[in-house]
C-alpha cells in the first residue's frame, strides 16, 4: 500500500513536470503569435486610406481665390445635401486632411484651360481622426465630437466616403500629419545604410576569417585577436554606438546623422557573427581537397579562392544574413549618432541625413497621435514581414546549397 | 568620388596591359608563364596602392586646410550667429550651391545678409574645385611615374606569384586586425570621455552616490551623478526579465530535447526561434503599446493601482525575448551530457523526470549557468525595450511595479539631447556606457570561462 | 639525356621531426630516374612522411621540421627559399583516398594546367585534357561525360583521374602514397599496370603496405622500419634474399 502511494505520487511529479515542459513551449508559442497579431492588426489598416467625395463649384483658376473658403462652402453644401443633422456642432476644419487645400488648388491649375469646368467632383483625403474613426481603431476619435463621428458614419454608409489604397504610405516620408506620413525616407535611409555595411562588413570579415582561419601564425597577438572578436560580439550595441558618436564622428569627422556613419558602426557590430560564420564554414571543408590542391602546385591563396570560399560560401552566405537582419533591426546605435531627427525628406545619398527603419518605429511610437501608432504598427509589421522572409531565406538557402562532401 | 574611381580603374588596366607585354615569346619559358599575370599585378598593385593612399591622405588634408581658410578669410569676423549657421550647414549649403546654383530655397534668419553667405560658399565651391582637379593631376601623375620606374626597372626573372601573396596576405591580416582596432576604439572612447567626467566628479561619488538627477546638475554637480538607483533598476528588471526566460525556456528545452520527438522538434525550435530574430524595437513596441495597458488594467481587475512604465513590463517583455536564447543554449549543453549517463539512470528505474532533475540537470549545470549568465549580459545591455517600456525616474526600489530606469535608458536620454560636448551632463554618458561595457564583458569571461571548462569535462 | 641509371633524387641525412617526437631517423636513399621505387614497412613507420617531404607536404602541418638534404637534379629542395608552388610543378602526388575536387571532369585535369598557367589558349587546354585522360585509360570510359562531376565516378575511376590530373601538368616525378589502399582487387590491377606504363616516362615514387603490389609494380624497394630504413636495393634481391633479419620477418608476415 505505502509503495503504490510512492508510485501514485512519482507519477503525478512525471506527469506535472512533462506538463510543464509542454505548456512552456506552448504559452511561449502562443506569446509570439499575440505579439505577431497585435502588431499585424494594428498595422494592416494603414494600407487603406479614406477619400471624401466633395463636389466643388465653379472651381477655376484664379490668383486671388479664397481657396479656403471654397473647401469649406463645398464640405458645408455637402453636409447640408446628405440630411446631417447639427451641421453648426461638426468639427468641419477636422474633417479633411491638411493638403485639401493645396489638392484644390492644384486641381484648380490643371483645369486653368478647360473652361467647361463649372462643377467638380474631387476625392480629398480625410484627416487622420477621421479616418481612424473609419477603421473603428482602439481609442480612435477622442479629439472628435459625437456629432462629427455621427455624420462621418452617415457619409461613409451614403457612399461619399470611399476605401482606396494608402499609397502615400509608400510615396511619401515622415510628416508632421500622420495621414501623410510615409516609409519612403526611412526605407531608403535603411537601403542606403544596410547597403554600405553589407559591402564594408562583407570584404572585410571573410577577410579577416580567411586569414585567421588559413594564414594566421599561432602566436599571441593572433590569439589576442581571437579572444577579441569572442569578447566583441557581447558587448551591448549602444556602446557602438558611443564608439561611434566619439571616434567616427568628433574624431575622424564623418558627418553627423548619415548612412555612412550609421554603416560604420553597423559594420564593427556584424563583423564578430561573419567572421566566425566564415571560420567554422572554411574550417568544415574537408582536408583532402585542400591536400589535394597544395599537392597539385596550388598556393595558399589559389586554394582559398578556388577551392575553399566556393565549396564554403553557403554557410558563410547564411552567416552574413542573419548577421545582416540583425544589425537591420537595430535601434540604439543609431540613436547614439542622432539618426533620431524628424526628416520630411528622403536622403539622396549616403552622406545626407537620414533617419532608418527602426528608428522611425520608434518616432512614431513616440507621437501622441494614434495615426502615428498605426503607422508605427505597420512599419513593424513590415519590418517582421522581411526578417521572417530573411530568415527562412537564410533556412532555404543552408539547405539549397549545401554541398554534400 | 566616382570619377576618380573611373580614372583609377582606366589607369590600372592600361598599366596592367603594359605589364603583360614586357614578357615577349623570347622570354617566355615553361616556368616563368604564370609568373607574367602576377608580374603584371605587382606592378599594378605597387603603382596603386600608394597613390591611392597619397590621394587621400592630401584630400583630407587640404579640406582642413580649406576649413581653415574659410574660417579666417571669412567666418571669424562675422557675427556668432552667422559662424554658428555657417559652420552646421556648410555642406548642405555646399549641395545646394552645386545643384541649383543659388540659395532660394535655403531659409535664413533675416537678420543675416544672404549675399554675404552666397559669397562665402561661393569660395568654398571655388576652393573645392580646385582641390579636386589639383588632387586628380597628381593622383595621375604618381601613378604613371610608380608605374613606368617599376616597369623598366623590375627584373623579370623574380617570383612575383610569391609577391603579390605576400600583399595580399598583408591586406588580409589588415582586416583581421579591424576586430582589434575596434575594441581599442571602443575602451579608449569610452575611457577618455569617462576621465574627463570623472575629473569634474568623483568616482566614488558616481559609483556610491544614490541620487540621480542629470538635469539639474548645475545645483549640486557632486550629488547629481549617483548610479546606484541606475544600477538597481537595471539589476531590477534583469532578474525579472531572466527569471522569466529561464522558467520558460530551460523547461522548454527540457520538453524539446528529452519528450518530445525529433520530429516534432524539428517544426518547434524553428519558431522559438522566430523570437530571437525580432528586432528589440518591435519588441519595445510591443511592450509600451499593447502589454503595458493590458498589464495596468490586469492589475486594476485586482484593484492595485499601477504606473504605465512599471519594471515588470519590461522586464516580462526582455524574458520573452530572451526565451529562445536560454532554450537553444541549454537544448545544446543537455545534448552534450553522454547517453551513458542517461541509460544509467533509467536502468535504475527511475522516472524520467528524476533522470532529468538528479542526474541531467547536474551535470549540464555549468553550461545551463553560462547561459544564465550570457542572457544576464544582454539583459543589462538591451537598450530599445527598457527606452520605450521604462520610465525616466531614478527610483531606487525593488518593488517590480513602481517606474525604476535602467544605465542604457539613461545613455540614451542623455546624448539624444542637445549636448554641450564637455558638461558632465553628456560625459557621464560615456562613464555609465563604461560601467556598462564592464558589466557585459565581466559575465560573458565568467560564462565563457565555464563553458571551456565544461567542454573539457567530457571530452 | 638522362642516363637509366642516373639518381634522379638523393637523399642525405635526413630527420623529421613532429613537435618533439622524431618520426625518422638519418635517412640517406637515392631515387633512380624513370624507374619505380617502392617504400614498404609496417604503417606508422614513416614511409608516407618520408614521401611527403619530397614535395614539401610536410609544409603544411605546423609542428613539423624537416632537416637535412633532400636533392632533386642536383637541387636542394629542402631549404627555405625554395618555392613549394613551383617544386610540385614538378613532383606531383597521388592520394591515398581518390580526392578529386568537386567539379568536373575536365576541370579536374585543368585545374594545375590554369592554375600554373601552362595554355595559351583553349583549345590546347584541351588537348592536353584528352591527352591525359588517354594516358590513363579513362578517356573511352567517359569521353561524353566530360562536364559531369567527378564525384559521380567509381573509385578507381576517381584515382585515375587523380593521375590524369598530376600528369596533365607533365611532372617529372610522380609520388604515390597507397594509391590502390581504397580501391577494390580490379581497379588496383588497373593502376598497377598503369604505373608500369607511367614509368617509362616518369620516375615514380610509391608508397604500399601490400608487399605483393611492391613486388609487382616496383623496379627498386625500400623497406622502413620505426623511422629508419633497414633496407634498400633492388625489388627482386629485396624480396629473394632479404639481408636483414627485420625484412625478412616483414615480409614472411611475423612483424606488420
Amino acid at each position: 500500500m505505502i509503495k503504490n502511494n510512492i508510485a501514485k505520487k512519482r507519477y503525478i511529479i512525471e506527469f506535472l513536470f512533462k506538463n510543464l515542459g509542454l505548456f512552456s513551449i506552448v504559452s511561449t508559442i502562443v506569446i509570439l503569435f499575440i505579439l505577431m497579431f497585435s502588431i499585424f492588426s494594428k498595422g494592416y489598416t494603414s494600407f487603406y486610406t479614406h477619400y471624401l467625395t466633395l463636389e466643388v463649384p465653379l472651381l477655376q483658376h484664379n490668383d486671388n481665390a479664397n481657396y479656403e473658403e471654397i473647401l469649406y462652402g463645398s464640405l458645408n453644401a455637402m453636409l447640408k445635401k446628405s440630411n446631417i443633422e447639427n451641421i453648426d456642432k461638426i468639427q468641419t476644419s477636422d474633417l479633411l486632411s491638411s493638403i485639401s487645400i493645396s489638392e484644390l488648388q492644384n486641381v484648380a491649375s490643371t483645369l486653368k484651360n478647360k473652361n467647361n469646368a463649372e462643377s467638380h467632383k474631387i476625392e480629398l483625403l480625410v484627416s487622420s481622426n477621421v479616418d481612424m474613426v473609419l477603421k473603428h481603431y482602439l481609442g480612435a476619435g477622442y479629439l472628435l465630437n459625437e456629432e462629427t463621428i455621427q455624420a462621418i458614419e452617415q457619409l461613409k454608409k451614403q457612399g461619399l466616403i470611399q476605401t482606396r489604397f494608402n499609397n502615400l504610405f509608400f510615396k511619401n516620408s515622415d510628416s508632421r500629419y500622420p495621414e501623410l506620413a510615409g516609409i519612403k525616407g526611412a526605407f531608403l535611409g535603411t537601403l542606403y545604410t544596410i547597403s554600405l555595411t553589407i559591402i564594408f562588413s562583407v570584404i572585410i570579415s571573410i577577410g579577416a576569417g580567411i586569414y585567421l582561419e588559413e594564414f594566421a601564425p599561432k602566436n599571441r597577438l593572433i590569439n589576442i585577436i581571437e579572444i577579441n572578436i569572442n569578447n566583441l560580439a557581447a558587448v551591448p550595441s549602444i556602446v557602438f554606438g558611443l564608439l561611434g558618436l566619439t571616434i567616427f564622428q568628433h574624431f575622424l569627422g564623418v558627418p553627423r546623422a548619415t548612412p555612412l556613419l550609421a554603416s560604420f558602426v553597423l559594420t564593427l557590430m556584424s563583423l564578430p557573427t561573419i567572421i566566425i560564420a566564415t571560420r567554422v564554414a572554411l574550417s568544415s571543408v574537408p582536408n583532402s581537397i585542400k591536400e589535394a590542391a597544395y599537392g597539385m602546385g596550388a598556393s595558399k591563396v589559389q586554394v582559398v579562392i578556388l577551392h575553399l570560399l566556393p565549396l564554403s560560401m553557403p554557410s558563410i552566405l547564411t552567416g552574413i544574413i542573419i548577421s545582416i537582419s540583425r544589425v537591420l533591426g537595430e535601434t540604439a546605435p543609431l540613436l547614439m549618432i542622432g539618426m533620431v531627427a524628424f526628416m520630411n525628406n528622403t536622403p539622396s545619398s549616403i552622406l545626407s541625413n537620414a533617419v532608418a527603419f527602426p528608428v522611425q518605429i520608434l518616432l512614431w511610437s513616440d507621437s501622441p497621435e494614434i495615426g502615428f501608432i498605426e503607422k508605427a504598427s505597420a512599419a513593424s509589421m513590415l519590418l517582421l514581414i522581411f526578417l521572417l522572409f530573411v530568415n527562412w531565406l537564410s533556412i532555404y538557402l543552408r539547405n539549397k546549397f549545401e554541398v554534400k562532401l | 568620388m566616382f570619377l576618380f574611381f573611373l580614372i583609377s580603374c582606366i589607369l590600372i588596366f592600361i598599366s596592367y596591359k603594359l605589364a603583360l607585354r614586357k614578357f615577349t615569346a623570347s622570354t617566355i619559358t615553361r616556368e616563368n608563364r604564370k609568373q607574367i599575370k602576377y608580374f603584371a599585378s605587382y606592378i599594378v598593385l605597387w603603382s596603386c596602392i600608394p597613390s591611392v593612399i597619397f590621394f587621400f591622405i592630401l584630400y583630407f588634408s587640404t579640406n582642413i586646410w580649406i576649413n581653415t581658410v574659410i574660417t579666417n578669410k571669412f567666418i571669424s569676423s562675422e557675427p556668432l550667429i552667422v559662424q554658428e549657421i555657417v559652420q552646421s550647414q556648410l555642406p548642405a549649403l555646399v549641395k545646394q550651391l552645386n545643384d541649383t546654383n543659388s540659395l532660394e530655397n535655403v531659409d535664413f534668419p533675416s537678420s543675416i545678409s544672404k549675399e554675404r553667405i552666397l559669397e562665402m560658399v561661393k569660395t568654398i565651391v571655388h576652393y573645392q574645385q580646385w582641390q579636386q582637379l589639383l588632387l586628380y593631376a597628381i593622383f595621375v601623375i604618381l601613378f604613371i611615374i610608380l608605374a613606368s620606374f617599376l616597369l623598366n626597372t623590375i627584373n623579370l626573372k623574380g617570383n612575383f606569384h610569391n609577391k603579390v601573396e605576400k600583399i595580399i596576405r598583408v591586406v588580409l591580416f589588415l582586416f583581421a586586425s579591424i576586430a582589434i582596432l575596434t575594441t581599442v576604439g571602443v575602451i579608449c572612447s569610452l575611457l577618455i570621455e569617462a576621465i574627463k567626467f570623472f575629473s569634474q566628479i568623483p568616482i566614488t561619488q558616481f559609483l556610491f552616490g544614490s541620487n540621480w538627477h542629470p538635469e539639474d546638475y548645475e545645483l549640486d554637480p557632486e550629488n547629481s551623478f549617483g548610479v546606484i538607483p541606475l544600477l538597481s533598476g537595471t539589476l531590477l528588471i534583469a532578474l525579472i526579465s531572466v527569471s522569466t526566460a529561464i522558467i520558460l525556456g530551460l523547461s522548454a528545452a527540457i520538453y524539446m530535447s528529452e519528450y518530445m520527438s525529433s520530429k516534432k522538434r524539428k517544426i518547434v525550435k524553428p519558431i522559438l526561434e522566430i523570437l530571437a530574430g525580432i528586432p528589440s524595437i518591435v519588441y519595445g513596441f510591443f511592450a509600451a503599446i499593447t502589454f503595458a495597458p493590458f498589464l495596468v488594467n490586469c492589475f486594476s481587475f485586482f484593484g492595485i493601482q499601477v504606473e504605465n512604465e512599471n519594471a515588470l513590463t519590461a522586464g516580462l517583455v526582455m524574458g520573452i525575448m530572451l526565451i529562445p536564447f536560454i532554450s537553444s543554449l541549454s537544448d545544446d549543453m543537455l545534448h552534450a551530457v553522454p547517453k551513458s549517463l542517461r541509460e544509467g539512470a533509467m536502468g535504475m528505474g527511475s522516472m524520467k523526470n528524476e533522470m532529468i532533475r538528479k542526474v541531467l540537470l547536474p551535470s549540464a549545470f555549468h553550461g545551463i549557468m553560462a547561459a544564465v549568465l550570457l542572457a544576464v549580459s544582454r539583459a543589462v545591455g538591451e537598450t530599445m525595450i527598457v527606452v520605450m517600456a521604462s520610465s525616466l525616474a531614478a527610483n531606487l526600489t525593488f518593488n517590480p511595479l513602481e517606474p525604476v530606469t535602467t544605465i542604457t535608458t539613461q545613455i540614451v536620454m542623455l546624448i539624444q539631447g542637445d549636448q554641450e560636448f564637455n558638461s558632465p551632463k553628456t560625459l557621464v554618458a560615456f562613464a555609465l556606457g563604461l560601467l556598462l561595457l564592464c558589466i557585459t564583458l565581466v559575465f560573458n569571461i565568467i560564462a565563457v570561462h565555464i563553458v571551456n571548462k565544461y567542454k573539457e569535462k567530457y571530452d | 639525356m638522362s642516363d637509366i641509371n642516373d639518381k634522379k633524387i638523393l637523399i642525405k641525412d635526413v630527420n623529421v621531426f613532429y613537435g618533439t617526437k622524431q618520426a625518422l631517423f638519418d635517412i640517406d636513399l637515392h631515387i633512380l630516374s624513370q624507374q619505380v621505387t617502392a617504400f614498404i614497412g609496417p604503417s606508422g613507420c614513416g614511409k608516407s612522411t618520408f614521401l611527403r617531404c619530397l614535395n614539401k607536404m610536410n609544409d603544411m602541418i605546423d609542428n613539423c621540421v624537416v632537416k637535412g638534404s633532400i636533392k632533386i637534379d642536383n637541387d636542394e629542395i629542402n631549404a627555405k627559399h625554395v618555392d613549394p608552388v613551383a617544386l610540385r610543378m614538378k613532383v606531383g602526388m597521388v592520394f591515398q583516398k581518390p580526392n578529386p575536387f568537386p567539379k568536373s571532369i575536365f576541370e579536374n585535369v585543368a585545374y594545375g594546367l590554369k592554375i600554373h598557367g601552362l595554355c595559351n589558349n583553349k583549345a590546347e587546354m584541351e588537348e592536353i585534357v584528352i591527352s591525359s585522360l588517354e594516358k590513363v585509360g579513362l578517356f573511352n570510359e567517359i569521353k561524353d561525360r566530360l562536364h559531369d562531376s567527378a564525384l559521380g565516378l567509381s573509385g578507381g575511376q576517381q584515382q585515375r583521374l587523380c593521375i590524369a590530373r598530376t600528369i596533365a601538368i607533365d611532372p617529372e616525378i610522380i609520388l604515390m602514397d597507397e594509391p590502390c589502399s581504397a580501391l577494390d582487387p580490379i581497379a588496383t590491377a588497373r593502376i598497377e599496370s598503369l604505373i608500369e606504363e607511367l614509368s617509362i616516362k616518369y620516375t615514380i615514387v610509391i608508397v604500399t603496405h601490400s608487399m605483393q603490389q611492391a613486388a609487382r609494380v616496383s623496379d627498386n624497394t625500400a623497406f622502413f622500419h620505426m623511422g629508419k630504413i633497414v633496407e634498400f636495393g633492388k625489388t627482386s634481391s629485396i624480396f629473394s634474399n632479404p639481408k636483414d633479419k627485420r625484412t625478412e620477418d616483414y615480409i614472411t608476415g611475423r612483424i606488420g
